[in-house]
């Protein structure tokens, strides 16, 4: 009671008169034909460092362990120049160059549109999360994957529209990564651990304990003669309509997600691709996800903020490319050959990148190994594939070292507005109504990289 | 807006409501322009020039870089100091379009750090815009709606509420009640027959639903079917109205207006997040509601509870858990102190005050100077370091071991603390060498080099070195025998002095024969040595470190502070645990969340753009300019915070009392009067039963803002009592039931399910009150759903799935949506199976016979007996063979079919 039916929150476009209260999930049309249909989101969160995986910056080794004559502000104080530790390649016809922490993901190059010249606001973890994921960076916002399914809808009835999948527990900022805010509570993401593989950990009450499949399906059918009966003496009300055909969804959900994440289904030769570990399970999962119809995945490092290299960032960062390089090119190349890549769009990105100055020793905020790097706002790399993407294309650059975007900087609104194009909105215009103004992904800001999209 | 609808271009209502309208012509030319011409300017150019330019070349904000007006098609033909921007029907005469052309490298605009050239389609459009000969509508610029105090006045919401005559109304079954008369002065139009009223079964179960979020039980309804009486449903409501359920019921609708949770949200270092004494406000709503506590009273106290005279009972302190409940923001106090003002405004008037933040409102009366007139009351306002006591302390014994279990745990965060200190300060003394050598090397350094990244890139202090390089810079500190050797060493001097110690004497031949480099091993290590020994080779050093005026002994205090975040994060366990005792331990007291006003009021400034870091002019604290009125005066009395209250309540305010009927129309039928219970600025439209609305806010103040009273009108109107099927004829006539020609059905909300199911399994604990309970546990606690605790950081996919409101900000109404995820958790979460199993143990323990078995659950879940095909169903379903491999996890056929019951739509929905 007190409640706002779908019919007022979609405009009287959608909702026909018949359908008062339609399905959060029912497919929607975009503005315009997009390129890309379904999103994934690879989030390394913590901050990957762009100078050590997609863009190189030789300069930075000449003047490893001198000062350098670009001083930002950054979260901590830094010293002398960190040459980075990795060796850069020339990829694919396009010769991009990549490090050897992502010479897999590197192989498929050409598909791949890297953006080294993004641009945040402030150098701390949690404005930059909620900033990257849902354009603003301290008041509560409905997140990317939120927008895009109210515009969307999904195209799975079966399985939620949005997840968000993170191993082992929640990133920092939690759930508000991928929060819904003010729209309804159906487009939250729905958070899968996934640490377990037993299905019943992975989704909310996704089985019954007690009772067999089969035998539920006689005590729903009993239920639906019982709702049927109370529906005879009730016309032209489609909510109890709805409610009815919401078991039989949930029913059918009970096998469709359960396969959905059980990638024994896949044959050998595919597990093997993606190789061993968590990652490899969930970047697994995802296509699984989206090959049902999901329409927005995201797929999260790990708890808290693995990426954060303070400290030994060679050895931190070379585990961390290890556990993802082989899943995310073998999801690329997955997608390829399935013709899923040409509208799936996928991103891989952290909230910003780290800093070419070393970070100096502060106690309780290091280890003082004066081998890490800090937080860099001013400049990282964001990359994108599929979906309508420009691949093997270089988009904008950072400054000799790499401290600053210099050259056609991208801002995160820059990007949302992006992305919000391939999928075929006008993000001036996919809005809603709230608290006396209509309010949209990109807040007052973004304008469309246009040369990002093929 | 989703796509699909034809756009209307947003701007254009935006800057021409109530202007663009009227005037289609150019006064200022006599020039006529077609209304596509006007739409293209609209929709193609006044955007730009407000993004881009209006910053620097408009009226409203008062600026006009080189003279130039580009707000009105007068301004921009008349040019500034660098002659006519635009000339109608030349664009390449026209400054406007050089400019933007970036072609003339002296003449460029946008500026480059204002963003830079335009893309190339905007200069088209601008460029066709002027060969199409500028077309634009009247010279008069468009007047910020913030500005329009007088236009404003004029609006439906904002007029003074005038108790209108009730309409004559011949039928008397509508004439009986004032809510009837207007309901059917409107209904009449469409000519339908009247509703047939709803039956009493149906009746009693919706008001208790209504009045209490529970069904009644079979006896209730046997009872109320059995007296024919005329009062018989008067009585019932005044039964239902005096319970305390109708507090749990209604508290948590005004639950939902106050954002309501009991955690601060996300913060950094481990700190804890839930707030200690949420409960207790809560507690407080339930308990206002039940004792129909006047509503300006209610209002009163939880923005003021604490300047108003409480007498002894200070339980109305926790009302202002109104506006400390909030969400955090990482202890941002420009957004906390937004996150209250919006709270306020929007919660209790339906203005949405924190648009103007950053600039005047753009459609209703409220400049930015408002907003921080009232951003200066809540600046002014802080939390108290210890909330205040209610209800007094527990136990004298259990008190005592409360503040004892509260003591081991400072010992223990003090302990810590000590220890790292000590750690630090050992650590320290253990890099001398480094430290002497760093200085050396450092005292060489080019003028200007970065000393901190010296040190720093050398792994070592810079605090630290501060003090030794200060200590070093004294020559007198130098006589030191344990820095002896290194003079000497630096000197390259021939002999150790005399008085240096053996230890280091020892290490060479002769000062000569070793270098500082070597040098700082040694003094390393004789450091770390000497701190653990006793023995007389160290004696020299220990007097060296242990020495106040020493560089390795920093005030303890100081080094508390450098090291904070180290400490902090070794007792942020030991620090949430303090807060936890609050609700762990039984002898902990119950405070409240108060504020108080802070001893020196703030003095509000503009932040220009909403940046705290730009003030602009002084506002002083005070009310709303269009509430308050032309003899508005700044607030006296401290903070304000009490003459704001008094403001929002005062008689002659018009929204208060609107807003607040709105919202309970809204939760009795589901929907409210005003489509936008939040927002009655100037966008809203009048609704169609505004009559009624105004009257119900008269009658509300004129019965000294009771909210039961107005309750018992609405529920005991003929509107309310009639009955929810919609006839073919009143569907066409009227589908969106905007006439209210039949009652709403509607589904019941997630506590009211949940709260069912439990009532239903019989397992529903009437415990009262106190703290908050996790409902999302296995087995989830028996308390009414109100009681579960709310995690605004980590709202549990339960309440996000069944339409629980955001708790982060004031919520207007809840939405409905129908996804198959709610569908699962009736199917197959281990709650409903255990109120499945309890309520099947309620009947088996009466009887084993099936038909009776059926005939009471009927009873309990429906309040009615099975009709004749429903026995047979239930009867034939009992007495089948279960599915193959059945029932081995455990639900016996009686089971499932109970379960079924409790899905069913009949339960979920309320006639």
């Amino acid at each position: 009671m007190g409640s706002l039916g779908m019919a007022s929150l979609l405009g009287p476009d959608i909702a026909a008169a018949d359908d008062a209260i339609a399905s959060p999930f029912a497919v929607r049309q975009p503005h315009f034909p997009a390129t890309a249909k379904r999103v994934i989101h690879i989030f390394c969160n913590g901050g990957p460092s762009h100078l050590d995986t997609f863009d190189p910056k030789p300069a930075l080794n000449k003047w490893h362990g001198k000062a350098i004559p670009i001083k930002l502000r950054t979260e901590r104080p830094t010293g002398a120049a960190l040459g980075s530790p990795f060796k850069f390649k020339k990829y694919g016809e396009s010769g991009i160059e990549v490090s050897e922490l992502f010479s897999k993901v590197a192989e498929s190059i050409d598909d791949i549109a890297v953006i080294r010249s993004m641009r945040a606001d402030v150098p701390n973890h949690e404005p930059s999360l909620l900033l990257m994921n849902c354009g603003e960076s301290r008041l509560p916002r409905p997140s990317m994957g939120s927008w895009v399914t109210y515009g969307l809808g999904s195209e799975s009835q079966n399985l939620p529209g949005f997840i968000a999948m993170c191993p082992g527990g929640l990133p920092i900022q939690g759930t508000q990564n991928w929060q819904n805010a003010f729209l309804p509570g159906a487009f939250q993401g729905t958070y899968i651990d996934t640490k377990h593989t037993d299905i019943n950990r992975l989704i909310e009450n996704v089985q019954n304990k007690y009772t067999s499949m089969d035998a539920q399906r006689e005590q729903l059918d009993l239920l639906q003669k019982l709702n049927k009966q109370h529906a005879a003496d009730r016309q032209n009300d489609a909510q109890l309509e709805s409610r009815i055909q919401s078991f039989e969804l949930a029913y059918r959900m009970q096998i469709d997600a359960t396969d959905a994440f059980d990638i024994s289904h896949e044959p050998q030769h595919i597990r093997d691709m993606y190789g061993a570990g968590v990652h490899a399970r969930q970047t697994l999962i995802a296509r699984r996800l989206l090959e049902r119809g999901v329409r927005f995945v995201q797929l999260w490092h790990g708890e808290g903020q693995p990426w954060d290299s303070h400290d030994n960032l060679e050895s931190s960062h070379r585990r961390l490319a290890k556990e993802s390089d082989q899943p995310i090119a073998a999801l690329l190349k997955d997608l390829k050959q399935r013709g899923m890549l040409e509208d799936t769009l996928v991103i891989w990105g952290g909230e910003f990148g780290r800093t070419p100055a070393v970070e100096l020793p502060k106690e309780g905020a290091n280890q003082g190994l004066v081998n890490g790097r800090d937080h860099n706002h001013h400049g990282f790399t964001t990359w994108m594939a599929g979906g309508g993407v420009r691949g093997g294309y270089v988009h904008g650059a950072t400054d000799e070292f790499g401290f600053k975007s210099i050259e056609n900087v991208v801002h995160v609104h820059d990007l949302h507005a992006t992305i919000m194009k391939l999928l075929g909105f006008d993000h001036e215009k996919l809005t809603f109504r709230y608290a006396g103004r209509d309010f949209r992904l990109t807040d007052v800001h973004g304008n469309v990289v246009e040369e990002l999209i093929a | 807006m989703i796509p699909g609808n034809p756009t209307p271009p947003r701007l254009l209502t935006i800057f021409s409501a109530g202007f663009l309208g009227l005037v289609l012509t150019s006064l200022a030319t006599g020039q006529e322009f077609s209304r596509a011409q006007l739409d293209y300017f609209e929709g193609k150019v006044r955007p730009v020039l407000i993004k881009h330019c209006y910053e620097c070349h408009s009226h409203k904000t008062g600026t006009s870089e080189g003279g130039l007006y580009l707000d009105t098609r007068a301004g921009m033909i008349k040019g500034g100091e660098s002659g006519t921007a635009v000339v109608p029907g030349n664009p390449s005469r026209s400054l406007l379009i050089t400019a933007i052309g970036y072609a003339n490298e002296d003449l460029q605009m946008p500026p480059k750090d204002e963003g830079g050239k335009l893309n190339a389609d905007v200069v088209a459009d601008l460029t066709k815009w002027v060969e199409m000969g500028a077309p634009a509508p009247a010279s008069k610029p468009p007047v910020a709606p913030a500005h329009d105090m007088e236009g404003a006045k004029k609006h439906w919401a904002f007029l003074p509420i005038v108790k209108p005559n009730l309409p004559k109304v011949s039928d008397p079954n509508w004439a009986r009640n004032p809510v009837d008369a207007f309901v059917y002065s409107n209904l009449s139009a469409l000519k339908l027959p009247a509703n047939e009223m709803a039956e009493r079964p149906t009746l009693l179960r919706r008001v208790t639903y209504d009045l209490t979020g529970l069904p009644p039980t079979y006896q209730e309804m046997q009872a109320f079917l059995q007296d024919d009486s005329e009062q018989a449903y008067g009585k019932v409501v005044d039964r239902l109205l005096s319970s305390q359920a109708y507090g749990e019921r209604w508290g948590r609708f005004w639950l939902d207006v106050a954002r309501y949770a009991d955690t601060r949200g996300y913060r950094t270092g481990g700190k804890q997040e839930r707030f200690p004494f949420s409960h207790t406000y809560r507690d407080y709503v339930v308990s206002a509601f039940n004792n129909d506590k006047p509503y300006d009273q209610f209002i009163l106290e939880q923005i003021a509870a604490d300047q108003l005279q409480l007498g002894d009972d200070k339980t109305p302190l926790a009302a202002m858990g109104f506006l400390t409940l909030g969400r955090r923001f990482i202890d941002n106090q420009v957004l906390i102190i937004d996150d209250r003002i919006d709270v306020v405004t929007r919660g209790l008037m339906g203005v949405t005050v924190t648009c103007a933040r950053c600039h005047d409102h753009k459609f209703d009366p409220v400049p930015t100077a408002d907003y921080y007139s009232l951003y200066g009351v809540f600046a002014s306002s802080t939390e108290p370091s210890e909330l205040p006591l209610i209800g007094g302390t527990k136990a004298p014994e259990k008190h005592r071991s409360y503040l004892e279990a509260v003591q081991r745990i400072r010992d223990t965060i003090e302990r810590i603390k000590n220890t790292k200190i000590d750690e630090y300060i050992w650590r320290q003394r253990e890099k001398t060498g480094d430290y002497l050598l760093t200085a050396h090397l450092a005292s060489s350094l080019p003028k200007g080099a970065d000393r901190s990244q010296f040190v720093g890139n050398r792994k070592l202090d810079i605090r630290m070195f501060g003090r030794w390089d200060g200590f070093l810079k004294n020559d007198k500190n130098w006589d030191s025998p344990f820095l002896s050797g290194w003079r000497a060493v630096a000197a390259k001097a021939a002999q150790w002095p005399e008085n240096t110690p053996a230890v280091i004497r020892e290490s060479a031949a002769t000062p000569q024969a070793t270098t500082l480099e070597k040098l700082v091993p040694l003094y390393n290590q004789i450091c770390k040595t000497a701190q653990k020994s006793n023995s007389d080779r160290f004696k020299e050093t220990r007097e060296f470190l242990n020495a106040e005026s020493s560089p390795t002994t920093p005030p303890r205090d100081t080094v508390a502070q450098w090291i904070a975040r180290a400490i902090g994060n070794d007792t942020a366990k030991h620090n949430r645990n303090i807060e936890a005792l609050n609700w762990t331990h039984d002898g902990a007291p119950s405070r409240a969340q108060v504020l108080v006003d802070r001893p020196h009021p703030y003095n509000p400034r503009i932040f220009r753009r909403g940046n705290p870091s730009s003030p602009g002019d002084a506002v002083p604290r005070r009310f709303l300019e269009f509430l308050a009125g032309d003899e508005r005066k700044p607030f006296a009395n401290g903070s304000g915070r009490l003459e704001l209250a008094q403001e929002i309540v005062s008689p002659s305010n018009p929204l208060t009392a609107r807003v607040l009927v709105n919202r309970l129309w809204g939760w009795h039928f589901g929907r409210a009067l005003v489509d936008t219970p939040s927002d009655f600025g100037i966008r809203t439209a009048k609704p169609t039963q505004s009559e009624l609305l105004d009257w119900l806010a008269a009658d509300f103040v004129e019965n000294k803002w009771s909210i039961k009273q107005l309750q018992k009108k609405i529920v005991t109107s003929r509107t309310y009592r009639q009955s929810s099927r919609i006839s073919d004829a009143a569907f066409q006539a009227d589908p969106g039931n905007q006439l209210w020609h039949h009652f709403p059905r509607q589904r019941l909300s997630f506590e009211a399910m949940r709260d069912t199911l439990l009532f239903l399994g019989g397992t529903l604990d009437p415990q009262v009150g106190g703290i908050s309970v996790d409902i999302t546990r296995n087995p989830s606690p028996p308390r009414r759903t109100l009681y579960g605790f709310i995690d605004r950081q980590k709202l549990p996919g339960l309440y996000r799935t069944f339409d629980f409101p955001s708790p982060d900000a004031t919520s207007p109404q809840r939405y409905n949506t129908t996804v198959p995820q709610q569908a699962l958790f009736m199917m197959n979460s281990p709650f409903v199976i255990a109120q499945t199993r309890a309520l099947v143990q309620r009947v088996t323990a009466e009887s084993q016979e099936a038909p009776k078995q059926v005939e009471r659950l009927y009873h309990i879940v429906f309040q009615r007996s099975p009709r004749a095909e429903e026995k047979e169903l239930a009867l034939t379903f009992l007495a089948s063979k279960p599915a193959a491999a059945e029932n081995r996890r455990g639900l016996s056929n009686l089971e499932r079919f109970a379960q079924a019951l409790l899905l069913s739509n009949e339960v979920i929905f309320v006639d």
